[in-house]
């Protein structure tokens, strides 16, 4: 029951990220709700788990994105691959250290990607990527653990 | 301490292992001559069936929502109003533009395109001024260099690759990659307009004498041979002289406009063709 549950929650993320990618102009905000779940699989998986969803998930962003594939798989499985190390000196009982991990990691992870694309493409560093995206997208993760229901399915109490 | 070890070891195999494999597709991938990517071509073909069949989903949804809980009269009828203003806007420009052709262009003998229209069912919202995907691919007979415009008939990218069965992706005439043949209406001034990823377009490298003032129209030239002429750009926002040149700042029509709908110009320009 609790792995359905997870499983559409998931797909529920993925649905809410297509949908906020085809009204981005409009409603101007960046959110990337795959991270999410890529954060969850970092920190309740194994290495291999975390190695093979991190890269499908960075890819999936690079489709999504300026459709340079790599960049995003890059950054994103570092990234995952340091949550795993460092996850443990949060209290993520707490939601400020929850906010704060997502927060923190997705920055340092859209920042890694910026470069790339500075060097590739010549775009400068943008805010947006690198402090609003993270911004939001660690509110969106806070907002979805204040559910005791979500948080049990999820093991995460 | 020995497996602890073997463990912190493949960790690392495992972390170099994944970063090289990106690194190594991430330079087999970067385009330097706009040609086929073949993963970007694998990756959008197994997407876009997820992102059209979410988008269908949702049109589905919000049309069903909206039929029954509305009246259904008045929403049919606007359905049927609105695909009139659609045509005869669309009509409108065409006659505009023979008029046109019939000044400047009467040796040209080109048959007059046909449309299709299409929705964005994707953005790419770190770089919203780039790229985007339509719902409409080589199915539906899209081939790349269409020319696409909005409901107002302002021009606003071009297909490009990939182009899989049910989408396409469509560079915005704001990207970095490629420009526009263009020029001032007023005048024809003309020059290459370039996108900068920004809401603003450049032209750039035009002689500082050349009168160009704030609000006038830009238009395609066709002069690119990618572009049908006279299909409307945008208007001069800006202008910075320099010694001899001088570069003009341009904003898109379409920028401050919704591009949920879109019209494709299913006829691409055949070479040599103005």
């Amino acid at each position: 029951m609790k792995s359905k549950f997870k499983i559409g929650l998931f797909l529920f993320l993925i649905f809410a990220q297509i949908i906020i990618n085809r009204y981005v102009r409009v409603t101007k905000i960046n959110l990337d709700l795959l991270y999410l779940i890529l954060v969850y699989i970092s920190i309740r998986s194994g290495i291999l788990k975390t190695a093979i969803w991190a890269t499908l998930i960075g890819w999936v962003t690079d489709f999504f994105t300026i459709g340079l594939v790599g960049v995003f798989g890059f950054s994103r499985t570092l990234t995952a691959f340091l949550l795993q190390e460092f996850y443990k000196y949060f209290d993520l009982r707490k939601r400020f250290f929850v906010f704060l991990l997502i927060f923190v990691s997705l920055s340092f992870s859209n920042l890694i990607a910026n470069v790339f694309f500075y060097f590739i493409y010549g775009q400068s560093i943008k805010m947006s990527l690198v402090l609003q995206q993270p911004f939001l997208t660690a509110l969106a993760g806070i907002l979805i653990i204040s559910s005791s229901k979500i948080r049990e399915s999820l093991d995460v109490h | 301490m020995w497996k602890r070890e073997t463990s912190t070891d493949r960790k690392f195999f495992i972390l170099i292992f994944v970063l090289f494999l990106n690194l190594f597709i991430m330079s087999f991938n970067i385009i330097l001559k706009n040609e086929k990517s073949l993963i970007e071509n694998i990756a959008s073909t197994l997407l876009s069936p997820v992102q059209v069949g979410f988008q269908k989903t949702i049109d589905f949804l919000s049309y069903e929502f909206k039929h029954y809980v509305f009246l259904k009269n008045m929403f049919t009828q606007y359905h049927e109003l609105k695909k009139k203003h659609k045509q005869l806007k669309y009509k409108n420009y065409l006659l505009r533009k023979k008029l046109n052709q019939s000044n400047f262009l009467s040796k040209v003998n080109r048959d007059d395109p046909s449309f299709m229209g299409a929705e964005v069912i994707s953005v790419d919202n770190n770089f919203p001024y780039n790229n985007i995907y339509i719902n409409r691919g080589l199915s539906h007979g899209i081939k790349k260099n269409m020319v696409l415009i909005n409901e107002d008939g302002e021009l606003v990218g071009r297909v490009i690759d990939p182009i899989t069965l049910i989408s396409a992706k469509v560079r915005l005439i704001t990207s970095s990659t490629g420009g526009v043949g263009a020029y001032i209406k007023k005048n024809k001034l003309e020059g290459f307009l370039t996108g900068s990823d920004q809401k603003i377009c450049q032209f750039k490298y035009l002689l500082e004498n050349a009168p160009v003032s704030i609000g006038d129209d830009v238009i395609t030239s066709g002069t690119d041979q990618l572009f049908p002429p006279y299909l409307p750009i945008g208007k001069v926002v800006g202008i910075e002289k320099e010694y001899l040149t001088q570069t003009i700042y341009v904003k898109p029509f379409f920028i401050e406009k919704s591009i949920k709908q879109l019209v494709i110009m299913m006829n691409p320009l055949k070479k040599g063709e103005k």
